[in-house]
C-alpha cells in the first residue's frame, strides 16, 4: 500500500495554531527615556506654564461623548 | 465655572499644603497636543509623611466641598492631628469625592519614591489661574513602571507610542 503523502500545511492555519507571544511587561527603553527628557525640556513644560487647555480639552471631550446616542 | 480640582488646588496653595500631582492626571500636564492627553476622572496627589500637612490637606478638601473617605467609610471625626498621625503611620489613602464627580486620591505612597526628591524637582503649572504642583514626567513614568498594573502597562505603551509619533516620526520639537 502506498504511503499517503502529507498535505502541505496551510500557513494561515499554522499561524492560528502558534502559541501567542506572551506580553512580557513594559520595557523602559533608552528611546522612550530620551523622548521624556525632550518633552520635559520644552519651554511650555517649565514651571509657570499655563496648562488650562488640558482640562478644557478633557471637558470638551467628555461632553462630546456624553451626547453620543446609539442609532442602531 | 471653575472645576472642582482647580478650586481645591487654590485652597491647597492657600493652606501651604505640600503635594505633587502624579499618575495619568500628572502626565497630562506635560501633554503637547490632544494625542498626548489621556482621559481620566481622577487626580492622584502624593503627600509627604507629615501629619500636619495631611490635616491641612483634609481641611482644604472640606473647604471646597469634597467628602473624605477611607475605603468605603467616611473619614472619622474629629479630623485632627491624632487621626492624621494614625493615617500617616499606616500610609493610608484618603479618598476625596468632590462636586461634579471629581475624585481625588491623597496618597502617601508613590512606589519606592520618597517625597522630598519628587517635591524638589516638581513643576508648578497654572490651571485656570490656580497653581498646581506636578511631579516630573520621568518620576511619574518610573512609578508606573514600578507599579506595573495592567492599567499602568496600557498607559505606558500608549504614551510611548504617542511620543514616538510626535517626536520620532515628525522630528524633534523646537
Amino acid at each position: 500500500m502506498d504511503e499517503i503523502e502529507p498535505k502541505p500545511s496551510k500557513p494561515s492555519a499554522d499561524r492560528v495554531a502558534e502559541p501567542s507571544t506572551k506580553y512580557g511587561g513594559f520595557q523602559l527603553t533608552d528611546e522612550y527615556l530620551s523622548w521624556i527628557a525632550e518633552v520635559e525640556a520644552l519651554p511650555e513644560n517649565q514651571s509657570g506654564a499655563d496648562k488650562t487647555w488640558v482640562a478644557e480639552l478633557l471637558h470638551t471631550s467628555a461632553q462630546h461623548y456624553a451626547r453620543a446616542k446609539r442609532i442602531r | 465655572m471653575q472645576n472642582a480640582f482647580v478650586l481645591l488646588a487654590g485652597e491647597l496653595d492657600r493652606r501651604s499644603v505640600r503635594y505633587v500631582t502624579i499618575g495619568v492626571s500628572g502626565a497630562n500636564y506635560y501633554a503637547l497636543s490632544g494625542s498626548t492627553v489621556f482621559h481620566t476622572e481622577d487626580r492622584d496627589l502624593f503627600l509627604p509623611l507629615d501629619p500636619e500637612n495631611l490635616k491641612r490637606a483634609w481641611q482644604a478638601c472640606e473647604a471646597t466641598g469634597f467628602d473624605l473617605r477611607v475605603g468605603r467609610e467616611p473619614l472619622d471625626y474629629p479630623r485632627d492631628l491624632w487621626l492624621a498621625e494614625r493615617m500617616v503611620g499606616h500610609r493610608a489613602l484618603t479618598k476625596a469625592f468632590g462636586p461634579g464627580g471629581m475624585h481625588v486620591d491623597l496618597t502617601l505612597v508613590m512606589g519606592d519614591f520618597e517625597f522630598e526628591p519628587v517635591w524638589k524637582e516638581r513643576r508648578t503649572f497654572l490651571d485656570a489661574g490656580a497653581q498646581v504642583q506636578v511631579a516630573r514626567l520621568k518620576h511619574i513614568v518610573d512609578s508606573k513602571v514600578a507599579a506595573n498594573r495592567p492599567k499602568d502597562q496600557v498607559f505606558l505603551e500608549t504614551h510611548k507610542e504617542a511620543l514616538r509619533q510626535l517626536l520620532d516620526e515628525d522630528g524633534p520639537l523646537s
